[in-house]
């Protein structure tokens, strides 16, 4: 079986386009990727376009903006999830064969405000139920009162993306944060303020994949291996009372089974902090420290640059910035970045292996990454 | 007034019992034939627990307790109650667990591990809140309701 190789990336500056097309950001991803990977669009075997609202057949309008082709085209819809559910699904037609060379590109230019998941007039929506980030909020909540979590140590986590994006070119909020200024901002959902959310944001991200076999004739000596992949969805959140990331857990340990690696083996770990919360509960559900010591790691600076296990070097979803289909994608191209040892200053020294997690509503893809010797 | 006098539209029509005089309720969801789990809401195919196929529609018990809480302080779209609110994962005293608002006192001085009775409650639907639904949702309990509660055995919640 094929191994699958990531040969080119490409990432717009995550920002707000009001006055551009989703179209031509996906493009400017693609067209970024397909010269990182010196190829052309026409020896592309498969498009996967990844995106949640974007409207109907967007990878199609997307393809046609690169170029004529006529190449077969897979849209994946997995809420906040897609990006690297395609990128698996992507690696996965490679490992079995069927393709060489495929691009996958993760797109979205967002609506003003929180995500709505349910219609109006849903039952959820008239009892308050669908307010964002309840399900996090539920979980901090719950780890404040399990293992004593403070409100200070889940801002730290935006204080730390925060900084680290400051060397992020792509990053939209590229500037330091104070944990005061975390602490005070607009309360939204407790215990979640205003600056511990992740924006709304536009932008694209994407990458190419390869197999042994166009490895081999193309000779690319930055490639990075996907080593292993896993895809799990929430079984039950309400019945089961689960105010954690079980499926975080569930996805992180198929992967590291599958890879032969575990937590130790990790380099640099790329984490969806779509809020505070998240990040730090990750640590526990990726098995970088015990249960209930996620605030421990960020008191101790663990999870920051120079630390023992440095996460969201790209600034995360918080900083980085958030469009919803790109998100997956970008953090595997940052990971990529990190072991192709490209990151300059936010550079972790000697990262040879990787982890995303991408997560969405309810379904989380973990990757394992390395650069091959 | 009570909340069932002033509407009589309920937000998921079969959810819980008509309320009585207090605007207690107690949720309809299911149960496993197979392994007695309960759970809300109903209209699953298979258990939530052993995946047996043979349910029934149980009524849960109104008694539980708060298992985790947060407070919205601003309305998500389409949400026209008050604001804030604090909204908790109950686990019932049948092992049931739900996701609702809890009702009856200040958002902001709930607990973990109170002690909550179901009941129904009024929210409006729309903008202009001309038209309300009734919804359910836990209020501490008081005396009445622990007192119904060691009158009727948990044997005998079942539907």
């Amino acid at each position: 079986m094929s191994n699958a190789y990531i040969i080119g990336l490409g990432i717009t500056r995550f920002d707000r386009y009001p006055d551009r097309g989703v179209e031509s950001i996906a493009a400017e991803a693609i067209q970024k990727a397909l010269a990182d990977a010196a190829i052309g669009w026409g020896e592309v075997q498969q498009f996967y376009a990844a995106h949640v609202k974007q409207g109907v057949a967007a990878g199609q309008r997307v393809a046609k903006q690169v170029g004529p082709s006529g190449l077969p085209v897979l849209n994946v819809e997995n809420c906040a999830a897609a990006g690297a559910t395609a990128i698996r699904e992507a690696s996965l037609a490679i490992r079995a064969g069927e393709y060489d060379v495929v691009a996958v590109a993760g797109f979205e230019k967002m609506d003003p405000g929180l995500l709505a998941v349910y219609p109006d007039g849903d039952p959820r929506t008239v009892m308050g139920l669908t307010v964002l980030p309840m399900r996090f909020s539920l979980m901090g909540m719950k780890h404040m009162h399990e293992y004593g979590t403070t409100l200070e140590q889940f801002a730290q986590v935006s204080v730390k993306n925060h900084d680290h994006a400051i060397h992020n070119p792509i990053a939209q909020f590229p500037k330091a944060v104070s944990v005061e200024q975390v602490m005070h901002s607009r309360m939204i959902c407790d215990p979640i303020t205003v600056l511990q959310c992740s924006p709304t944001s536009d932008g694209a991200a994407a990458v190419i994949l390869c197999s042994d076999a166009f490895l081999k004739k193309h000779g690319r000596s930055r490639a990075v291996r996907v080593v292993a992949s896993a895809l799990t969805s929430d079984i039950d959140e309400q019945t089961r009372n689960m105010h954690t990331l079980e499926i975080m857990e569930r996805a992180a340990n198929e992967a590291y089974e599958r890879a032969g690696l575990g937590p130790g083996d990790l380099d640099v770990v790329e984490t969806h902090d779509c809020f505070t919360v998240s990040e730090l509960i990750a640590y526990e559900a990726l098995g970088l420290c015990p249960k209930g010591e996620g605030g421990r790691m960020i008191d101790e600076r663990q999870t920051w640059i120079g630390g023992k296990i440095p996460v969201n070097p790209s600034g995360g979803l918080l900083a980085r910035g958030h469009p919803l289909g790109a998100t997956g994608v970008a953090q595997i191209a940052e990971i990529a970045i990190q072991l192709r040892g490209e990151a300059g200053p936010r550079q972790v020294e000697n990262a040879r292996v990787g982890l995303a997690s991408n997560t969405g509503m309810w379904s989380c893809c973990v990757t394992l990454l390395d650069r091959p010797h | 007034m009570t909340a069932a006098e002033k509407t009589s539209t309920v937000v998921m029509p079969g959810a819980f019992t008509p309320p009585g005089e207090r605007d207690d309720i107690r949720l309809v969801g299911q149960r496993c034939r197979k392994c007695g789990a309960r759970f809300f809401p109903g209209g699953r195919v298979s258990c939530t627990a052993c995946y047996g196929a043979d349910l029934e529609p149980a009524q849960l018990a109104r008694l539980g307790k708060v298992d985790a809480f947060t407070i919205a302080r601003q309305a998500p779209r389409g949400y026209y109650g008050p604001v804030p609110f604090a909204v908790g994962s109950v686990v019932l005293d049948d092992g049931a667990s739900v996701i609702c608002q809890l009702i009856g006192k200040e958002a902001q001085a709930w607990q973990c591990g109170e002690r909550v009775a179901s009941y129904a409650f009024a929210l409006p639907r729309d903008p202009e809140k001309r038209d309300s639904v009734l919804c359910y949702g836990f209020a501490p309990a008081t005396p009445e309701d622990l007192a119904e509660q060691n009158q009727s055995t948990p044997a005998s919640i079942e539907s």
